[in-house]
C-alpha cells in the first residue's frame, strides 16, 4: 500500500494541472466518506495522506516556481474530466461545488444522473451549474 | 462506439501508460481488439496479503455510453476473496456500480481493484462461502488464499497439504478445480468435500 500512494502522489503532480489536482482530491475524499466503501480506518489513513501529500504539492507549487508557473497556470485550466481535452477550447460550465467540464459533456452527464460527475454531489434545479465566461472570450 | 468513449478510452490507455504504477509493474492495460471496446487489466497482488506475488488479469469491457457508465470489470484470474466471486470472478466494488463517477478512469479504478484486495469488506460480500471464512476461520482463509494466489495466479507459497488434500479427490475421478473449490468450501476438510462431491 505504501508504494502505491507515493506512485499516485508522483503520478498526479507531473501529469496534472493544479486544477485537476484538486478535482482528484476531492474525488478521494468523497469516495471515502460514502458509507459503503472501504470504511476501514486503512483507508481513511490512505485519503488523509493523499489530501496532505497533494496539499503539500500544490504549496510547493505556488511557492517554489511561482513565476515560471503562473502564466501556464492561467491560459491552461487542465483537461475535462469527462472526455480528457483541454478546457477553453469549447464552452465550459461549472457546478455549484465548482468543478469544471465542457459544457456539452456536463450536460450528457447530467442526463445520465443529476450528480457532479467529479464528486458526485447531487445536482438539481437551474442553479446546479452555470457557465464559465473567460475574459478572452 | 460512441465517439467521446472510444476518444475517452485512447486518452486514458495513453494515460495509464506513462503512469508510475505501469513503470512500477503494480498494474498494466492491454488492448484486446481494434474498436477499444475491450481491454485487459493487470494487477499485481499487494504486499503483506495473501495474493502477494500473484498477478491477476482482469478483463475490462466499456460499455457504449462509457464514462457516463462505468467499465464492467471481472477478475479471470481465479482468486478467493470475500468480494470477489470464485466462481465467475465478478467483483463487488461500489465504484464499479451505483457510486461510478465521469470522472474515475480505468487506472484509478485498477487501483481500488488492488485496495480491495488489500482491504475486503466481509460484510458486503460477493461471495458468501468465502465470506464466512474470512470472519469465522481468518487463518484458513489466509492459507487458502495464498494457495489460490500458488496456483492461479503464480503466487510464490506452496502449501503442500492443500495439494495433496486436491490430488486425493482427483484420484476419485473430479476435475482438479471442482475438487479445490469443495474443499475450500469445506475448510479443507477431506470428509465433508468428497460427501458434498459425491452427493
Ligand atoms: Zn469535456
Ligand atoms: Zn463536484
Amino acid at each position: 500500500m505504501g508504494n502505491n500512494i507515493e506512485d499516485d502522489v508522483i503520478d498526479l503532480t507531473s501529469s496534472f494541472t493544479l486544477v485537476d489536482q484538486r478535482g482528484l482530491a476531492n474525488v478521494i475524499i468523497d469516495l471515502v466518506s460514502e458509507d459503503s466503501f472501504n470504511s476501514s480506518l486503512q483507508t481513511k489513513c490512505v485519503a488523509k495522506k493523499h489530501s496532505q501529500a497533494l496539499t503539500a504539492c500544490i504549496e510547493k507549487n505556488s511557492s517554489g516556481s511561482q513565476k515560471k508557473e503562473e502564466p501556464r497556470i492561467l491560459k491552461k485550466f487542465g483537461d475535462c474530466p469527462i472526455c480528457m481535452e483541454e478546457l477553453g477550447k469549447c464552452p465550459m460550465s461549472s457546478t455549484n461545488c465548482g468543478h469544471v467540464f465542457c459544457s456539452n459533456c456536463l450536460e450528457q452527464s447530467l442526463k445520465f444522473e443529476k450528480r457532479c460527475p467529479t464528486c458526485r454531489k447531487y445536482l438539481k434545479g437551474k442553479l446546479a451549474y452555470h457557465p464559465l465566461y473567460l475574459s478572452s472570450d | 462506439m460512441a465517439n467521446i468513449a472510444a476518444k475517452r478510452i485512447k486518452r486514458e490507455f495513453k494515460e495509464v501508460m506513462k503512469s508510475e504504477e505501469v513503470a512500477g509493474g503494480d498494474i498494466k492495460l492491454e488492448l484486446v481488439n481494434d474498436c477499444w471496446t475491450e481491454l485487459q487489466g493487470e494487477i499485481s497482488g499487494p504486499p503483506d496479503t495473501p495474493y502477494e506475488g500473484g498477478t491477476f488479469l482482469l478483463e475490462i469491457k466499456v460499455p457504449e455510453t462509457y464514462p457516463f457508465n462505468p467499465p464492467k470489470i471481472r477478475f479471470m484470474t481465479k482468486i478467493w476473496h470475500p468480494n470477489v466471486s470464485s466462481a465467475t470472478g465478478a467483483i463487488c466494488l461500489d465504484i464499479l456500480k451505483d457510486q461510478w463517477a465521469a470522472a474515475l478512469t480505468l487506472r484509478t479504478v485498477l487501483l481500488s481493484i488492488q485496495a480491495l484486495l488489500s482491504a475486503a469488506e466481509p460484510n458486503d460480500p460477493q461471495d458468501a462461502v468465502v465470506a464466512k471464512q474470512y470472519k469465522e476461520n481468518h487463518e484458513l482463509f489466509e492459507m487458502t488464499a495464498k494457495h489460490w494466489t500458488n496456483i492461479y495466479a503464480g503466487g510464490p507459497t506452496c502449501i503442500c497439504e492443500f495439494n495433496q488434500k486436491v490430488q486425493r479427490i482427483q484420484d476419485m475421478g473430479i476435475d482438479e478445480h471442482q475438487a479445490r473449490v469443495a474443499l475450500s468450501t469445506y475448510d479443507w476438510e477431506l470428509e465433508r468435500a468428497t460427501e458434498q462431491l459425491f452427493c
